[in-house]
Formats: structure tokens, C-alpha cells, sequence
């Protein structure tokens, strides 16, 4: 019984809508205006802070760092050693992520060359064999020589190479983002 | 509504069932298999397989260089020199270092462990106050070529044609590739799993002396000869 | 009593319009012809995704999308969290599970003609649903923050790395940041939770949604062909004349597929269990072999087969064209022939895109193109190959295994399979040009000229030729007279005996 009356109640609001005169529906379509055009302002309010923040990584410039590999004496003459720095743009909660390691290849006095771990063909950690004097990536069969060059496999350039230098008797090197085809200089 | 006291005792039952069930379902992951950090490995067996049969082979495998389960080897060898060998390799042969402060990948706890379970492998009865020295200033090079040449004679008539066809110890390559200590080591232990007897069985009836093996060390190095401006192999210290 | 309740139910009838909405969807009427067993792949697919849903509900109440946690709360999950192991299992399996039906669902689809008209859009709509699944797919393995999933990402990284001009900004997109961190993990958790499958969920009822007013595709007839003008009346006649309401007439073949997908999931779960962790994501722990889940192996297979000149054109162009005659396809195969039978190019495309998927996935699962790291000092040779051998041969083969020759080269099968098997090498090449081979390299080997010394190469050769089957004499010089064997075995074994006098 009582959803018959609901029913009737609704049934009849149109029709009272409908005897409205002409001034009302210009007056409505000028409020639809200003609906649609107060709401194209809030969405760009509201939405340019939200793209901006989805794509704030994609805009955003990531400037390399300096940091230490520790003293010269960890890497003897002569020997290429894995070394480990600590990443400058990492978080708290980064856990081990934070610790970049890299192949620190002493060639002869205050003469280094600091190699990228992630092979240029697809990033994969490469490792260095000292008997052989090559690089190998365990992933795609990436090899390079012990300057970096190409030895074999699909890498399409040489090992990517940190910019480093000596202080008081301290190797550092300028890093801080994974290094890519697009972005060589680590 | 409330469950009668059959059906509660049923799903008591149950569960009780079907919770331990799933303790041993195969699927269920194993704490013993957790994938540990290389450097976390400590079962012998393991590390040896990872690390040496390449090389050393053991327990009836065999590969270039001797076995470490030699009961001669193991019996002459000092542990504190096993384990100086793993650690940083011998500079200028083909041992590479294992130890990560001189570029391998393993630790010294390892390394410890390498030692250990390499050194359980030594006979019982074996008595080295016996025998020969591990290590031992080379002796006389024109002696050494006497006992030299008996040696190999005895050798010929126990092992294979092939083995003598290019100079065997005293291949020039082959001395150029090797260091004093491991020209010693082979005439002391031999290759009894490729037919090469140790010291006391290669001349038979007649067991080389301390003497012997250091002369006839010093006659192979004498016979090293520097023809490709090669460095040569240093003498251990 | 019963009036009392009658009257309930119809008042929860008319306000909600549950007898109007079961007429519009379950109750719908379909052709009796797609009652049939090739039609329940869809609804299993669907299943899974719920399955989904639910483990991964369940086990976000544990999981910590952290790079310093996550490891942790998986191995509580898996070790001490009641069912947990149970439920990553299920989540895992449930993931396998609902790609490859969902494959299986858009084969049959294709082979079924279902894609043309007028069900384009319901196509298209599946084909998004594929990619986002793959989306999950990959973002999932993330969430198992381990190596793989460390150095997957970084693969992903340097794939968005090729991208002309953008290159740099997408692998910061992508990554959240610089480098690999924990930003990167909270993106792909955020990816896989949130965004792919709300993704997911509105593309469902697109796709169902499609299903119910385009109505679902007949059992195709040979020779029965669809015509733009005609083909609407005569799905309506269909209809008309053996339409039968879904539920209950044409479920119960899904119903009991459901059944056998839910116990292959239990099964699965029960008896093979989660993935586990190869370890925590730490990338100063290198030691490690990085490779995906096995859906895609064969990307990973791709990109090592691939010659390297076409590598970055075919990697980044190679899925958007894939994508684009997925589109296409009902567009450009609108009418015609539906059924498999009268469509052999279909079925010959069928058949080729599953044997070279399956090839690629076998290849990225042995990749042999990849060195094994630890083979020179832990793959062990035959006795064959080691008796009689003298002193010199000998050293050569522990240079072998020294120099890493084994990482690439077996001999009889154990070793790396970079290279080729040098069990006959003996046969095959002289000592001369062994020596060349080492020397120069080339053929995708490295140069050892100036990494051996003299000696040393002398050594590996005399080893290498050693190398041949019993009897067999080793490969010669061909511009040199053949001797007989007898002498030969001699003057073939390089350095001349310098100390018997």
C-alpha cells in the first residue's frame, strides 16, 4: 500500500516541472553554463596537482652525487674489485636496495676506471673473472673486456663508467641513478 | 542461533584434521630450503662441489689437477698451508685466490670449512713423521737427472704410451706453467687414479728419499728455459 | 506464513529489480549452440581473476610493500603466518592459471570468428583485459621483491631506456626516482592492488556488458557466412528459435569447469605450493641469475636472440604493433567465414604462434646463450677425457677451467652452452687454428690473445686436440699430405720432449 503512494508522488514531479515558463529554462541553461564551467575549473584545480604528482618522477631532475668508495688501499694495483656506495638518493625504508654496487678496476697509481654493474644490453648485474679478464652477464651472454669494451654478445656499447677521482687518498665517484641506454652517465 | 553440540564437535574435529594436514602437504615451503646468500653457504660438501671438483675432482672423480682426497697429499699437506693456498691462491700457477680480500667469493668462515672438511678426508693410520717433507729447498740438478731418468723408466712400464709422449715433467710448457712447490707435490703424491704411483711405489722396492725429490725438483727447474720472454713462475718463499 | 514472506520478497523485488536485472544478465537468452565446452574458458577466466581477488585481499593484510620488509613479511608468510604459505600459493597458482585460460579463451575466441561482427568492441575489450592481466602478471613478480624481481625491473628499466628522446624521463616514471628503490616497489604495489585491477574490473563489465547486448557468439556452421546486413535478424531468429536462458540452460558445462579450475588451483597450491624468494633484493649480492616467470621467457628469449641491430626497434615496436593488429583484427576481418574449419590461415596462424611461443619459452628456459658463472670451477669431466693424458695435457685442462673456458664450452654436455661442446674439438680444428681461435676469437668469442701467455696456449691446445673420439686421428691441415695414423700421433702433439736424454 504504501509503495503505491510513493509511486504516484514521483509520477507527478515532471509534470510540475513541465509548466514552468520559458523564462525559467533559460535561466536553467544559464546555470548549466555556469555548472559545466565552474566544474572545468575545479577539475584543473584539482587536477593538475594530481598529474603533476603522478608524474613528478618523470619531470623531475635527478643531479649525480658525490660519494666514497672508501680509501684507495681497498682496491690494490692492478685488480678490478666489487665496491659499494651507498645510493644518495636513498630512502629510509630502502632496506639493501640502498647499496649500489659497482667494479672498481685499478689500473696503475691514481689511474682508475669505475665500471656500472648492469650490463648495457638489458641491466643485468655483470661479473668480473679475473683469470680470463672479462666481464660476463649472467642473462643474455653479455661479455666485455677488462676496460669495459665489447667482447661478446648483444651489449651495444661498452661498460657504463662512473666519473671518479682521489682525494686524500679516498676514491670517489659521482653516482646516484641506474644508468640506461637514454642516460649513460652515471 | 546456535550450533548444536554434534556440529561444533564435528568442525572441531575437522579443523583439527585439516589445519595439521597442511603441515605436511608437499607444497608447503620448507624453512631448511630458504634460499641463502652465497656467502651463507657453509655445507661442505656444497662449497666443495661449487668451488673445487672443477679442477681437483674427489670421491672417484677426476680432473687435471690431483685429487684432494689423495691420502699422501693429505697426509704431507699442512692444514695452515691448505688453507693459505685456498685463501690467496698461488701468484703466478693456476690456483686462483678464493678468499673475497684477494677477489674470490668466499669468506673466511668458508674457507674454514673447505679446510676442515678437506682435512677429515685424511686417512686415520697415516703417520707424516714418516714421510717426506710438504715442502723442501730444491737439491742437486745434476743428481736430480740420474734419479730423473729411473724414475720415468719405472714410470714407462706402468702407465699408458701416451701419457710420455711430449717430455712429461720435464715438458718445457709444462714447467713454465708450474711452480716448484706443485713439481714436488706431484712427484710426492702422484696421480694414482691416472696410474702415476706416489714416492714410495714409483720405483718398485725402492721408495724415493727427501733427497731424491728435491734433487730431481732441481733438475725439472733447470730445465725451465725463458724462450718467449715469459715471466717464469717464482719460487715459493 | 508464506503470504507474509511472499509479500517480502516482492517488495525487495521492486525496490532493487532483481527479477528484472536476473532476465537482463544470467537469465538472458543464448543460442543452445554455445552451451557448449568450448564456451566455459571465458567464465573460468573470470573465475581466477575472483580467486584473485580474494588471495590478494588476504594477503595484503600481511605483506609490507617495503624494500626493507617486504622479504621479511613474504618469508613470515610463507613460514609462520597460518595458511599463508597455503594462500601465496593459491594467489600464485591462481595467476598461472588465469593466463594461460585467458589464452586459451582468446584462441578459441579467434578460431571461433567470434571477433566480427558485430562483437568488435567486445574483441577490443578482451584484448585490453590480456594486457592488463600481463600487467598484473608482471607487477606480481615484483611484489615477490627478490633478485628476479630486482633485476627484472631493471631489465624493464632498460627497455624504457631505448625509448628515443623520452628514454630518460619513462625509466624515472617507471622506476619512481633514479634508481631501483623502495619508491619503485610501492609503484608497482600500487600498480598491482589498485590501479590494474580496477582497470580490470571496468573492463569486465565493458566486456560482459558487450556479451549481453551483442549477444554471445553462435557456434559457427562452415559455410555459414556473416554478412553486415543480414547478420542481426538472423542471431535474433537464432535466438528466437532455440534461444535458451542462460541460467540454468547453458551454465552447468561452466559450472562444472569452475569446479575443475577451483581443484587444479587447491592441487596446485597444495602440492607444488608459492614460489619462493631466490633471495632478498639486495643488488650488491651479484651472484645470481635473473630470469622471469615462465609467461615471459620468451620475451626474455627475444631479447637474446635478437640481432643486435634490430634489438631496439624490435623491442620497442614490436608490442605496439602487435597490439595494433590485435585492433585491427575485427576491423579488417569483419564478415565472412566464422568457422575454423573453412579458415586455414587462421589455424596455420594458431598453430605458429603456439609453437614459436613454446620454442622461445623452452630457449629462455635453458638459455643457452647465457654463460654459466660457476662451470670453471664446478663442472666436472669425464674420466675419458682425462686418462692417458700427459702432464702438459692436463695442465691445458686445468687452464680450461682456469681461464673460464668451461663457463662457455661443455665437454660431453657439462658446462656452459654459449659455445659449442668441445668433447671433438680434436676433429674438428688443428692446432693451428685453435690457436688462432683463442688468439683472435671471433664467432661471438672472445679474444684471449693478450689475457694468455705463450705457454699457456700451448698447454690449452695440446688438450684441446687430445679431444676426439678413441681412434680417430686429429683434424689436419688439409694443404698437408695425409700420413699414416701411426706417425701421425706423434708429429700432431706440439712441444717436442726436451728432457729424456
Amino acid at each position: 500500500m504504501k509503495d503505491d503512494r510513493m509511486n504516484t508522488d514521483s509520477s507527478k514531479e515532471p509534470e510540475k516541472c513541465a509548466c514552468e515558463g520559458q523564462a525559467k529554462a533559460g535561466r536553467r541553461d544559464f546555470l548549466l553554463k555556469i555548472g559545466l564551467g565552474l566544474n572545468a575549473i575545479a577539475a584543473a584545480a584539482i587536477g593538475i596537482p594530481i598529474v603533476g604528482y603522478a608524474l613528478s618522477s618523470f619531470v623531475q631532475k635527478f643531479p649525480l652525487k658525490s660519494v666514497s668508495l672508501g680509501p684507495v688501499s681497498n682496491f690494490p694495483e692492478g685488480t678490478t674489485r666489487l665496491a659499494s656506495y651507498r645510493n644518495p638518493y636513498s630512502r629510509k625504508w630502502d632496506g639493501d636496495t640502498a647499496e649500489i654496487p659497482c667494479w672498481v678496476r685499478h689500473i696503475s697509481n691514481n689511474d682508475f676506471q669505475v665500471f656500472a654493474i648492469n650490463c648495457t644490453h638489458l641491466g643485468c648485474p655483470v661479473r668480473w673473472f679475473d683469470e680470463s679478464k672479462l666481464f660476463m652477464c649472467p642473462c643474455h651472454g653479455g661479455a666485455y673486456y677488462q676496460d669495459g669494451t665489447h667482447a661478446a654478445g648483444p651489449p651495444p656499447r661498452p661498460l657504463y663508467t662512473y666519473e671518479w677521482w682521489v682525494e686524500n687518498n679516498e676514491l670517489f665517484l659521482k653516482g646516484g641513478i641506474l644508468p640506461t641506454l637514454a642516460d649513460p652517465k652515471v | 542461533m546456535r550450533f548444536s553440540p554434534g556440529l561444533s564437535a564435528s568442525l572441531a574435529v575437522l579443523l583439527s584434521v585439516l589445519l595439521p594436514a597442511c603441515e605436511w602437504m608437499p607444497g608447503r615451503p620448507r624453512k631448511a630450503d630458504e634460499v641463502v646468500a652465497p656467502t651463507a653457504v657453509m655445507d661442505f660438501s656444497k662449497l666443495f662441489t661449487q668451488n673445487c671438483v672443477g679442477c681437483h675432482g674427489a670421491g672417484g672423480n677426476i680432473s687435471g689437477s690431483f685429487a684432494l682426497d689423495d691420502p699422501t697429499y693429505l697426509a704431507v699437506v699442512p692444514e695452515e698451508k691448505l688453507r693459505a693456498v685456498i685463501t690467496g691462491g698461488v701468484p703466478g700457477s693456476l690456483m686462483p685466490p678464493f678468499s673475497i680480500a684477494h677477489g674470490g667469493m668466499l669468506t673466511d668462515d668458508q674457507i674454514t670449512v673447505l679446510v676442515q672438511g678437506i682435512s677429515a678426508w685424511k686417512p686415520p693410520a697415516a703417520n707424516s713423521s714418516a714421510l717426506p717433507p710438504y715442502s723442501a729447498p730444491p737439491g742437486q740438478a745434476a743428481a736430480g737427472a740420474q734419479v730423473y731418468e729411473t724414475y720415468l723408466a719405472s714410470l714407462r712400464k706402468m702407465a699408458g704410451d701416451a701419457m710420455f709422449a711430449d717430455g712429461f715433467l720435464a715438458n718445457r710448457a709444462f714447467l713454465g706453467l708450474t711452480s716448484d712447490q706443485y713439481l714436488r707435490t706431484l712427484i710426492l703424491i702422484g696421480r694414482p687414479e691416472l696410474g702415476i704411483p706416489n714416492f714410495e711405489r714409483a720405483i718398485p722396492g725402492q721408495p724415493l728419499s727427501n733427497e731424491q725429490i728435491a734433487d730431481m725438483v732441481a733438475w725439472l727447474i733447470s730445465q725451465r728455459k725463458n724462450e718467449f720472454g715469459q715471466p717464469l713462475v717464482p719460487v715459493p718463499q | 506464513m508464506i503470504g507474509i514472506f511472499r509479500n517480502v520478497c516482492l517488495w525487495v523485488d521492486d525496490r532493487l529489480h532483481v527479477s528484472k536485472l536476473f532476465a537482463a544478465t544470467a537469465g538472458h537468452h543464448v543460442p543452445k549452440s554455445s552451451g557448449s565446452w568450448f564456451y566455459v574458458l571465458g567464465s573460468a577466466t573470470l573465475l581466477c581473476f575472483m580467486i584473485q581477488l580474494v588471495t590478494g585481499t588476504l594477503l595484503a593484510f600481511v605483506y609490507v610493500p617495503s624494500a626493507s620488509q617486504s622479504y621479511e613479511t613474504l618469508m613470515y608468510l610463507s613460514y609462520e603466518q597460518p595458511l599463508g604459505w597455503f594462500l601465496r600459493g593459491l594467489h600464485y597458482w591462481g595467476s598461472n592459471f588465469m593466463v594461460g585460460i585467458m589464452f586459451l579463451h582468446m584462441t578459441q575466441v579467434f578460431l571461433f570468428g567470434a571477433y566480427k561482427y558485430p562483437r568488435e568492441i567486445t574483441w577490443i575489450s578482451g584484448c585490453i583485459l590480456m594486457l592488463l592481466t600481463l600487467g598484473l602478471a608482471f607487477t606480481g613478480q615484483v611484489m615477490r621483491f627478490d633478485e628476479d624481481a630486482y633485476w627484472g625491473t631493471g631489465i624493464g628499466a632498460a627497455i624504457a631506456g631505448r625509448v628515443p628522446f623520452l628514454g630518460a624521463q619513462l625509466v624515472q616514471l617507471m622506476l619512481g626516482g633514479p634508481i631501483i628503490n623502495s619508491d619503485t616497489l610501492s609503484r608497482f604495489f600500487t600498480l598491482h592492488v589498485f590501479i590494474l585491477p580496477g582497470s580490470v574490473l571496468a573492463l569486465i563489465s565493458l566486456h560482459l556488458r558487450m556479451v549481453l547486448t551483442k549477444g554471445i557468439n553462435e557456434y559457427p556452421k562452415p559455410g555459414h557466412i556473416v554478412r553486415r546486413e543480414t547478420y542481426d535478424q538472423e542471431y535474433a531468429a537464432i535466438i528466437k528459435k532455440e534461444g535458451v536462458p542462460f541460467f540454468p540452460k547453458a551454465i552447468s558445462k561452466d559450472l562444472v569447469a569452475a569446479s575443475i579450475v577451483i581443484f587444479s588451483i587447491l592441487f596446485c597450491a597444495a602440492v607444488f605450493g608459492p614460489k619462493m624468494p631466490n633471495g632478498p633484493a639486495d643488488p650488491t649480492q651479484i651472484v645470481t641469475v635473473p630470469r622471469p616467470d615462465f609467461y615471459f621467457l620468451w620475451i626474455f628469449a627475444v631479447a637474446a636472440l635478437l640481432p643486435v641491430y634490430t634489438e631496439t626497434f624490435l623491442l620497442l615496436a614490436g608490442g605496439p604493433v602487435i597490439i595494433l593488429i590485435l585492433f585491427a583484427l575485427p576491423f579488417v576481418n569483419n564478415t565472412g567465414e566464422k568457422s575454423w574449419r573453412r579458415r586455414p590461415v587462421a589455424v596455420i596462424t594458431v598453430i605458429l604462434i603456439y609453437v614459436v611461443l613454446g620454442i622461445l619459452t623452452y630457449l629462455g628456459n635453458a638459455s643457452p646463450w647465457s654463460p654459466e658463472m660457476g662451470a670453471w670451477t664446478s663442472a666436472t669431466t669425464e674420466k675419458s677425457r682425462v686418462i692417458g693424458r700427459s702432464p702438459l695435457e692436463l695442465q691445458g685442462l686445468v687452464l680450461l677451467q682456469n681461464k673460464q673456458c668451461r663457463n662457455c664450452h661443455a665437454i660431453d654436455g657439462v658446462g656452459g652452452h654459449r659455445g659449442p661442446d668441445l668433447m671433438n674439438i680434436g676433429t674438428r680444428l688443428t692446432e693451428s687454428q685453435l690457436i688462432r681461435q683463442i688468439i683472435q676469437g671471433g664467432g661471438n668469442m672472445p679474444a684471449y690473445g693478450n689475457k694468455l701467455l705463450p705457454y699457456e696456449v700451448e698447454a690449452l691446445t695440446a688438450y684441446l686436440v687430445s679431444l676426439r673420439p678413441e681412434g680417430q686421428p686429429p683434424a689436419r691441415d688439409s694443404s698437408v699430405p695425409a700420413v699414416p695414423p701411426k706417425e701421425q700421433s706423434h708429429t700432431s702433439l706440439p712441444p717436442k720432449p726436451h728432457g729424456e736424454s
